[in-house]
This record gives structure tokens, sequence and C-alpha cells, in this order.
């Protein structure tokens, strides 16, 4: 039976899109058919993340009842299927949120596990992503306003009949300004299940149009999403460690054209 | 300290006010906010959480340091003294910001502020300190030392905050002392706690001997029993401080308030969930509705002048957000020969507008938080 997991956060910009696309990379990776949906219909990032931009049919044409959702399926990184929104704000007047049940029924038929990237906020586009899902993934920062609109989704979840299978942290930065893994767990109520440190190489990745688990695989980030993606779907997984060649090594090995 | 610095509620140099009175009054008051001392290039801040102080700063130096510092430079008269007003729920922000510095016992700022005052003018309760001890070891027999004590400290001039504050200890709350040289030196905390120099004091015993006047023998017992571990563990004041740290709370209403964070109310997420889909609806409901709404519009359209009978169908769809058909059929009273020639199609056209008018009037009040809901409605009106 195909699980649709839904990853929210409440609070914009703490890295949900990025979550979403570089987990269903893993879960591919894991030999799962992941489908990523980016329902972030206003904000559309996804297909920035997997550097699958320009794409000519998107969620926005499924949406506005102008294509089938099939055809708004492609072959991303590490051979997750991703349907992207679309970046256009042209036809964001003519959808209709109704039409995205449909496309949900069509995709389920179709894989493994469906994730979808709820935008953020509780519009009617969060609520409608946050209510297709038979699960949820609480995406948050270890700040206290991310926190305490993750509380809100959590709720809003709940009321929906959405199971929440735990909380991911992201960007943490060890730093006693932010709230604990242990606070954070007891304000929500939901255990934490993964936590992602603060890492320049996302932005990096981002900017490269590739998810950081295909760009830098042995980098903390990449390590912790693999292992959530393991822990998922009850894999395990081995973190890649990182090269501990010292600078000297690496210079002498330069100096003799090993590299 | 990190503290929000904006316009100050109180600015005077330290010759202009006095300081104690001034630290009384915003314990008094409950104040949420700080003073900041600025001596020169260094400053000091005491921050203030309803009146009482949590937390000090001066330069360099933290907490009981700090608060020392902070009262001798206000001893000179070239010290500026200003008050700032925070919110409440701003503190515990900064006090997450400030851990360093805060003052985690009550009883240690009381300990310092009322040491600093014996040292200038009560060298004899520092000569009591060892019979005071003995004698709490001995506790039947603390009468006699009470009335020595009392007898040595006869011009109090205590004032500093805690002594007013509301978060007394019980037992200072309790206990009715009509010596007016007694109450006053009640601000002397219970507990033996350390002191600058790292020593364990004896002087708050002799507080507590002199509070404990209408107490029997048992409660001073409990008292004594409950000071000794206490002096054995601040034995200097690293350790005090390291005592001090504060702990993590991790009950999830404290957390909350902690960080201001509001728990979300039932009756928001309903709300928020009525706006979503029609999903409020439920499909028990639809038939209610149903019903409901034919029974108003009937009424309504039976209320028109010309007419006779008038049939209403209503069927909704909860589907994809509530929407729905109303079918009204109507019998109007028959009109003469002449009037049909007359061409009385227009009446019947303003009639049936009417009537479409009406129902969606009764729609609307039907769904008042939602009465843009009229317009997933289709009217439909037959005339026979």
């Amino acid at each position: 039976m195909t699980r649709v997991i839904t990853v929210a956060s409440g609070k914009g910009g703490v890295g949900k899109t990025t979550i979403t696309g570089n987990l269903g990379v893993a879960l591919s990776t894991y030999g799962e058919e992941t489908i990523v949906l980016d329902a972030d219909v206003a904000m559309a990032n996804l297909e920035l993340i997997l550097g699958m931009e320009g794409k000519s049919v998107t969620l926005h044409d499924v949406l506005s009842g102008d294509a089938d959702i099939e055809d708004a399926i492609y072959e991303g990184p590490g051979g997750v299927k991703v349907v992207p929104a679309g970046i256009s704000l042209e036809g964001l007047r003519k959808i209709k949120l109704n039409r995205l049940e449909n496309a949900l029924e069509t995709l389920v038929e179709t894989a493994d596990i469906l994730l979808i990237d709820a935008p953020a906020g509780l519009e009617k586009d969060a609520l409608a992503a946050i209510a297709s899902a038979q699960e949820l993934l609480l995406v948050t920062t270890p700040e206290v306003p991310s926190i305490s609109d993750a509380l809100k989704t959590k709720i809003i979840a709940n009321k929906l009949g959405v199971d929440i299978i735990g909380v991911v942290i992201n960007r943490e930065q060890h730093d006693k300004t932010f709230l604990t893994m242990d606070e954070i767990e007891t304000i929500l109520e939901v255990p934490v299940i993964a936590v992602i440190p603060d890492d320049p190489e996302v932005s990096r990745a981002a900017a490269f149009g590739e998810p950081i688990i295909v760009k830098n695989p042995k980098s903390p980030t990449s390590n912790a999403i693999m292992q959530l993606g393991a822990d998922l779907i009850g894999e395990d997984y081995q973190p890649i460690e990182p090269d501990k060649k010292g600078v000297i090594s690496k210079l002498v090995e330069g100096l003799l054209g090993r590299r | 300290m990190e503290l929000p610095i904006t316009k100050p509620s109180m600015v005077s140099y330290a010759d202009q006010i006095d300081f104690n009175q001034l630290v009384g009054e915003l314990s008094k008051n409950k104040h949420n906010g700080f003073i900041r001392v600025t001596h020169g290039s260094e400053d000091g801040y005491l921050l203030f959480k309803e009146g009482e102080q949590i937390a000090a700063s001066y330069d360099t130096y933290s907490k009981l340091d700090a608060l020392e510092k902070i009262r001798s430079v206000t001893e000179n008269d070239r010290t500026l003294v200003e008050v700032f007003d925070i919110k409440k729920s701003q503190i515990d922000f900064l006090l997450d910001l400030n851990k360093h510095y805060i003052i985690n016992l009550k009883s240690e700022t009381d300990d310092l502020l009322s040491e600093l005052q014996t040292s200038r003018g009560y060298k004899e309760v520092e000569e009591n300190k060892e019979t005071t001890a003995l004698k709490l070891d001995e506790p039947p027999e603390l009468d006699e030392l009470k009335t020595e004590a009392v007898e040595t400290i006869e011009e109090p001039e205590i004032q500093f905050p805690n002594t007013e504050s509301p978060d007394k200890s019980p037992d200072t709350n309790e206990i009715s002392v009509t010596d007016t040289g007694v109450s006053e030196v009640e601000s002397v905390p219970e507990e033996t706690s350390a002191t600058l120099d790292g020593t364990a004091d004896s002087e708050p015993s002799t507080s507590d001997a002199l509070n404990t006047n209408s107490l029997d023998t048992k409660t001073i017992e409990d008292d004594v029993d409950e000071l000794e571990p206490e002096t054995e563990v601040s034995e200097t004041a690293s350790q005090s401080e390291e005592v001090s740290e504060p702990e993590v709370p991790l009950d999830r209403l404290d957390l909350l308030k902690k960080y201001g964070i509001k728990e979300v109310k039932e009756e928001d997420v309903e709300n928020l969930l009525d706006t979503y889909k029609g999903g409020s609806v439920d499909e028990g409901d639809v038939e209610k509705i149903e019903l409901t709404l034919m029974n108003k519009i009937k009424k309504s359209v039976l209320g028109l002048p010309k007419i006779r009978g008038a049939e209403v169908m209503v069927f909704l769809d909860n589907t994809n957000g509530l929407s729905g058909h109303v079918n009204i059929i109507i019998e109007s009273e028959s009109q003469g020969f002449l009037s049909k020639l007359r061409g009385d199609s227009k009446d019947a056209d303003n009639l049936k507008r009417q009537i479409i008018n009406i129902s969606q009037i009764e729609i609307r009040k039907s769904f008042r938080k939602y009465p843009e809901i009229v317009d997933e409605f289709d009217v439909n009106v037959e005339m026979n």
C-alpha cells in the first residue's frame, strides 16, 4: 500500500522543501518507488533544489484542468519521480484545489511512497496538502517562532486525523539560545526523529541545483537525511564517514599527481 | 548582559536618589525591567522579574559579585542610574540569553544584601556567630539567643527589595513579631548560604532564630535540619555558583510559558477548519441543513402576496466544499383573462426574481459566518 507522507512546517523558510527533495532522493536510492509532489503552488522551490526547473507541464497545469497528472511526472536525481509545482504565477487564479485529490489518487497508484511538500502557513492549500496525507513529518528549526507554528500545524493535523510520524529539527546549531531537542519534544509532544545540522553545504548544493545527498553524500546533513529515510522504511544505514586524510597527505598526493 | 536598551523610564545620578529605595520601590511595584548603572566606562545591569531580582552583571562580574559591585558604584555620585521597562513576556527570553548571570536562589541576593548592610554597622552580629551556631545545635535554648540578638540589632536600615517582595518565605510572613527591630531584620534570609568570602555565614541563622519567636521547638529543629546540608554544600562561592545554574524546566506548560508560545485553542482550530473545503459539515448534518433551508425558504416564499402554494426542494453536495441546488415550484393566484391579455409575463418574471432573492437571503442567513456560500447555490423557480 502506498504511503502518503506530507512534509509540513507551519512556518516558512525552515528548510522543508530541501528536506522533502533530499528525502525523496534518499528513499529512491533505497529502492522505493518515490514520487515527490510540490504542493506549494504559490512558492514552488522543489524544482530549483532538484535542478528541474523549466518543465513544460506542472502541477499548476493539472490543478488548472489543462493537463493530466501523468504528464507532470518527471524523473529526478537518484531516480526519484517529481511533480513540480511550476513557478509561474499566472495560472494561480485558475487553480482549483479540489483537483488535487484526483491527482493524488492517480499518483498513489504508481508509487510506494508519495512525499508531499506542503506550503507554509495554514491556508487552504496547506490544509489540502495536510489533509491529503496519511502521515505527516513536521519540520522545524529550534527557534521559538518555528516551533510555535509547528505546534499549530501538529494540532491541525491531529484534528484532520493525520498520523504524525515525528519532528525533524533542521539547522541545529548547538547554540544555547535555541531550544533543545528535549524541549521541542516536550512542547510539541511528538518524538524528534531526526536532527539535521546547520550546514552551509546545503545552500551551496541548492545553488548548483543538486540535492545535497547527491552533491555531498559525506556531509553530516546528507547522513542525517539518509538516516531519516532509512528509519522511515525500516532500513539500516551506515553513515558515510568524511575523508580523514590530513591536509599534508592530500598535498603530498597532489604533488605526486595521485589526485 | 544582553538586554534591550530602549528609552529609560527613569534617569538619575546616584547621589540624587536612594538606590536602596529605588530597588525597594521596583520590588514593591513588581517591576519588569532592569536597572543600568554606568560608572565611567563600566556598566552593570540588574534584571527584575515581577519585582524580584533575577540576574545581575557588572563589567566582568556576574551574579552576586556583580550585585556587590553595583551596590558599591551606586555610592559614587558620578554613577548614572537608569531604569528600563520591558514586557514580562520578554524576560524569559532575556533570561535564556543571559543564563550566566541568573541569580538562581533568592536567598543568595538576600544574603549578599543583608551582609553588605550588616558589614557596615552590625559587627556585633558577626561576633555572635559562634554563639548562634552553637545555639542552632541546641534549639530548645534558642529563646535566650533571640533576646540577645534582638537587643544587638537595634537600628536596622535594611530596605532592600526582597524584604518587601511578595515572594517572601512563608515563615517570614506567618510570624508576627511585635518588636520593631525584629520586623525589619526579617529580611535576613533564613537559609545559611555562601558569602562572598566563601565561608558559610551563620548570620542568617541568627535571623532564623529571631523569626522563630512564636514557633515551637519542633519547627526550629526542622529548620536546623534543613540548614545543615545547605551549609555543607555552599562551602565556596564558586561551588555555590555551580549549584545556582538554572535547571532546564521540562514541564510542557513551563516551557510554553518560558518561550511565550501560546497553546492553540480548540475553537481556533475549529474556525480554521471551517474555512477549509466546507469540511466542517458532516454528512449527517447535510440532511438537517437541507431540511432547515427547505422550511425557511418555503416560509418566506409563502409570505409573498399572490403565492397560493409553494414546494421547495434543497439538494446539498458536500464532496468538494458545500454547494447546493434549490428548486422552488410555486402556485400563484390565478389572474383574470384581461390581465393575461395585458401581458403579465413581466409580473411573473418579477415574482421569480423576488423568490430567488428571498431564497438567497435565507441561505445567507443560515450561513451567517460564510455568506459567500450563496454563490455555490443554484436557485430555480417554476411557476404553476
